[in-house]
């Protein structure tokens, strides 16, 4: 009995580990939601394997396929990335509001998806980039749209042996402009009740292509899809303002909880929606 | 904005003498101490919320040889707590009354191991119906079903009858708070070690030594001598650490007698605010009756406390939260009924305002709409019915000539420029994306003890003379007081640097060991600066006298002398250092060392506890705030964006620290006001950890501007009234009056979330 820490230098080293060690085996990368987990709860068999001293895992940069973010970049490390704040300024405004700095400067965009809560802040950002989780395990690499890699409360599409390494995204077409905004119950070290992030791209005031995504609307962090595709190809005229709130508040499958109430969760989701497409013709 | 009057150490914003140890990281929390030996404590808790016990059963896998049983049997003395109503035992012998209620104890060589015995001991219990939830309670009250009350009291003034026959208006109104943890930093803990000579040393965090020492007597059937308590540095306690730490001393003391070793339990914070004391839930309806001009002439109040298992300190939590139901406002015809419904949930006990700031609540949101009622603004309707001299309270009290209120009344509206700014209260309009709102709340604390309280307390405390020499001091306090992040510690010594004529490094104040101080009463109920304060003040000048007086024989022929700035000096000229003066003074063993000193209450004070009728409390600190708040039509998002606080203490005997309790009450009170809520669920507490127990962090803080205007207390050297409780009382009122302002609507229970906003506007919001 007892529980194994192994310390991992490179990211072969961490897959190697990972296939070989006595299961089960966790995967500890800043460990704001692990270590708190393991308070009350303390493993006491198998293998913990520390993520945080690989910098293959810390990349941020340009590749041709995207923007490629290593699951080990820190909330830090996102906030203070020039690159991430020119082609997708969502995920930098969602960065700077995870917990506090500290969280910010331990916690990682990796651990913020693995930790498959419905409420996790860098989600919704994520899914309007289009994010592509990248996985890799001793066989090789997977890539899975981060809208289907979630399958249910908790719930995420990754395989024995295989940890995620990075994401793929998509930097902001011209014309492009992006919204993030989260509402907790109180104004920092708040876990989301509500979030939306938002990417239009405009030609002139129509909008030719849109994503909306959700956070603590349902059981996933959740793509407003039907929202989207009403919403591309119209003006932002003034009944496109009145709809699209009602048309967001129709997908969204929020719940009472022990932090807002499903009623105001929906009611407050279509007013964010609505308020940055309204600001958007307004700004014209 | 400080403006307070300097006299010597009085009014100095001097270090605290805490701060640096704090700071550093060296204060040694009970926590953070070892004792030879020791073992470690944990509870065996009740699974269900009520039933009947039938049995103990202890695993038979599990390994018992070095453990530590402890049951109602072993109890040496009687199983109950003695505090007010002797109700609540130690541990429960038959009958259960809370999830969570301790059954029994173990203590094991590590904090694991006797948590993972406590796991393995099975209480067999046959359950019982339990009533857990206060929204059921209220709903029975309201339908006339059945309750059981820990505790009644009403207080009853002129002919209620009358003043709603005099009445061209009549407002009725319902208003509710929640539970509330205190969430000091530092859990509860203790440890107990048995001494040679049969009795036990208690070490540990609490604000009152000597609630903790007879219970222990009673509990370990010992006599006073053989038990001693001692307060280790306390991280913070805000009533948590009244009555509580009794029962964890009770526990740590029965597991260290029998296992013949130091024993310490800690809570971690789960624990703490799962099965520790929380605020009083509470239901205030006020029926008001008035005239067209703004008169009131009829008050009626009835005022629920849920009160959960045990009587414990309900009775005077209400009997603080009735005298302050209506205060304020004269009225001749005032009838308030107060009770405390019994449930099966942990006790309510003493938490910061210790029943005033549900009483404000319910007041000062109602005399906002007893303002609107007769078409007068807020600020309007409190200044025509605010007490002037001469007036009586509730309970027949005399309004003083010259008081706090008024003052503070009128400057905190001249300063917030409240006129105007109503004027500009957006009031839910559809014209604009962030509404505005002002409000205001006008309230008080009764400093001290509730009625003869002090009376039957006669608070003591001594200064004693010791050696100095290698910098150590020349004059030691001895007072019960704890020091527990407030300033105690602080402000005591420059008020007996102040009496003495002394630098305050002369004066030192350990922390109390119930071996070598009097009972100078709990520290609590806002007393300490301004009840002990005032004793050791007395007791500082018997010392000084009796200085001046060997001096003056000593040195000067028998000249006259005045001990000023740690030096005698005669008429003439001659001088005597105050160092060498006292140690002269102590050559001679039969002189004396110790000068104690008793706390009366004004000349003439009079209480009849029995109809409540009488002076409630020896003096009142007066506040008003006036909050300004912001909310985001789109989200309903209420942002506090300004607190103008006025407040009234009597003599500040330390801006400085005078004005961090006012921020820290006032953010507190925030936390009360917009965030913090405790659920119930299965009998327990749902939000039992930080992560879903909200309170207000640094971005969440508004400006908050603070004036102090002093009224000080006539019967007192130093002139301090109360403070510590006085700035959580008025927070959520004045919120709540802003937020009304803002959105044209208003809430009537605690806390001010938007998700509540929502589900009172909703169909106003959905039509926009």
């Amino acid at each position: 009995m007892g529980v194994r820490v192994e310390i991992a230098d490179t990211l072969q080293q961490a897959l190697r580990l990972l296939a070989e060690s006595e299961p089960p085996v966790r995967l500890l990368a800043g460990g704001t939601d692990l270590l708190v987990q393991w308070r009350r709860d303390p493993p006491d068999s198998g293998t913990v394997i520390v993520l945080g001293h690989i910098p293959e895992l810390q990349v941020i940069e340009a590749r041709p396929e995207g923007i490629y973010i290593g699951s080990g970049a820190t909330h830090a490390a996102l906030r203070d990335s020039a690159l991430l704040k020119a082609k997708v300024p969502a995920i930098v405004t969602a960065a700077s509001g995870v917990g506090g700095r500290q969280i910010q400067s331990t916690g990682t965009i990796g651990g913020n998806i693995a930790n498959a809560s419905p409420a996790a802040d860098l989600a919704p950002p994520l899914l309007i980039a289009d994010a592509q989780v990248v996985l890799q395990s001793v066989r090789g690499e997977r890539k899975v749209p981060l809208d289907t890699f979630y399958r249910g409360y908790r719930e995420i599409d990754l395989r024995e042996g295989e940890m995620i390494v990075g994401f793929l995204v998509r930097p902001l077409e011209p014309g492009g402009v992006e919204f993030f905004r989260k509402l907790g119950m109180r104004s920092a070290h708040a876990i989301a009740k509500v979030s939306v992030a938002m990417r239009l791209v405009l030609e002139g005031r129509k909008v030719c292509r849109a994503r909306i995504a959700l956070g603590s609307l349902a059981e996933v962090p959740l793509r407003a899809e039907e929202a989207e595709k009403w919403l591309e190809g119209r003006e932002l005229s003034r009944e496109t303002i009145q709809e699209i709130g009602e048309r967001v508040r129709a997908v969204v499958r929020p719940i009472d909880d022990i932090r807002s109430t499903a009623r105001y969760r929906r009611w407050v989701a279509g007013n964010l929606v609505r308020g940055f497409v309204e600001s958007l013709a307004a700004g014209d | 904005m400080v403006t307070v009057t300097r006299r010597g150490y009085i009014g100095l914003p001097v270090e605290r003498t805490d701060a640096i140890e704090k700071a550093q990281g060296k204060a040694q929390y009970v926590d953070d101490l070892r004792r030879p030996d020791m073992w470690y404590g944990a509870v065996v808790r009740s699974p269900v919320s009520h039933g009947f016990i039938e049995g103990l059963d202890r695993d038979p896998d599990f390994d018992w040889s070095r453990v530590v049983l402890v049951t109602p049997e072993d109890i040496p003395g009687r199983n109950v707590v003695e505090s007010l109503v002797h109700d609540m035992p130690f541990l429960a012998s038959q009958e259960v009354r809370y999830r969570g209620e301790p059954v029994a104890l173990v203590a094991a060589p590590t904090r694991e191991a006797a948590r993972a015995a406590a796991a393995a001991v099975k209480p067999r219990i046959r359950a019982a119906p339990s009533l857990t939830v206060p929204d059921d309670v209220v709903r029975i009250y309201k339908e006339g079903g059945e309750l059981e009350y820990l505790w009644r009291q009403d207080i009853r003034k002129g002919d209620i009858e009358r003043g709603f026959r005099e009445a061209e208006i009549v407002v009725e109104r319902e208003y509710r708070t929640g539970y509330a943890e205190q969430l000091y930093l530092e859990p509860q803990g203790m440890i107990a070690v048995p001494q040679e000579d049969g009795g036990v040393l208690i070490e540990g965090s609490m604000q009152c030594p000597y609630y903790v020492h007879p219970e222990l007597c009673a509990l370990l059937n010992l006599p006073p001598e053989k038990v001693r308590v001692r307060q280790t540095v306390v991280g913070g306690a805000f009533g948590g650490k009244e009555d509580f730490p009794s029962l964890i001393a009770g526990y740590c003391a029965l597991l260290a007698l029998k296992s013949g070793r130091a024993v310490k339990m800690v809570f971690d914070r789960e624990e703490d605010i799962l099965f520790t004391t929380k605020r009083h839930p509470s239901w205030v309806r006020h029926r008001t009756g008035l005239t067209r001009d703004g008169r009131i002439t009829g008050w009626q109040v009835d005022f629920l406390l849920i009160g959960g298992a045990y009587a414990t300190l309900s009775p005077v939590v209400l009997a603080r939260g009735i005298i302050h139901a209506t205060i304020g406002y004269r009225c001749d015809n005032v009838l308030i009924e107060g009770r405390v419904v019994r449930t099966h949930m942990p006790p309510s006990g003493a938490f910061r305002g210790f029943g005033a700031p549900q009483a404000f609540w319910a007041l000062e949101s109602h005399v906002d709409e007893l303002a609107e009622a007769c078409g007068m603004r807020p600020d309007e309707f409190r200044l025509r019915n605010a007490y002037r001299g001469g007036d009586t309270m509730a309970t027949g009290q005399k309004v003083p000539e010259e008081y706090g209120g008024p003052a503070v009344l009128r400057k905190a509206l001249e300063q917030s420029r409240f006129e105007a700014r109503f004027a500009h209260c957006s009031r839910g309009s559809t014209l604009t994306d962030r509404w505005y709102g002002i409000g205001l709340a006008y309230f008080c604390h009764g400093a001290g003890f509730t009625g003869d309280g002090e009376a039957r307390i006669k608070a003591r405390a001594a200064v004693e003379l010791a050696g100095g020499g290698e910098g150590g001091p020349l004059v030691v306090i001895r007072a019960s007081s704890t020091e527990m992040g407030q300033g105690a510690q602080t402000v005591l010594r420059q008020i007996v640097a102040e009496a003495l004529g002394v630098p305050i490094e002369s004066v030192s104040y350990p922390l109390p060991d119930t071996a070598l101080v009097p009972d100078s009463g709990p520290t609590v109920a806002s007393r300490t600066t301004m009840v002990v304060g005032a004793v050791l003040y007395d007791a500082a000048v018997a010392m000084k006298k009796a200085l001046e007086g060997f001096v003056s024989q000593q040195f000067f022929d028998g000249a006259d002398c005045v001990l000023e700035e740690a030096v005698f000096r005669s008429g003439s000229g001659q001088a005597v250092d105050f160092e060498r003066a006292v140690q002269d003074y102590l050559r001679t063993a039969e002189r004396q060392q110790r000068f104690e000193a008793v706390f009366s209450l004004p000349p003439g004070s009079q209480w009849d506890q029995e109809n409540f009728r009488g002076d409630a409390y020896p003096d009142y600190s007066w506040a008003c705030y006036v909050a300004e708040v912001e909310v985001e039509r789109a989200t309903l998002a209420i942002r506090p964006i300004r607190v103008t606080a006025v407040l009234d203490i009597g003599r500040v005997v330390n801006p400085v620290l005078a004005e961090g309790q006012v921020e820290g009450g006032l953010v507190q009170g925030l936390g009360y006001a917009m965030m913090e809520k405790v659920g119930v669920r299965d009998g327990l507490f749902e939000a039992d950890r930080l992560q879903t127990y909200i309170v207000p962090g640094v971005l969440d803080i508004p400006e908050i501007r603070i004036t102090f205007l002093e009224f000080p207390y006539r019967y007192s050297g130093p002139g301090a009234k109360g403070l510590g409780e006085l700035p959580l009382n008025g927070v959520a009122p004045a919120i709540g009056n802003a937020l009304k302002h803002a959105v044209g609507r208003r809430i009537h229970d605690l806390p001010l979330t938007p998700e509540k906003l929502f589900r009172a506007i909703e169909e106003r919001l959905v039509e926009q």
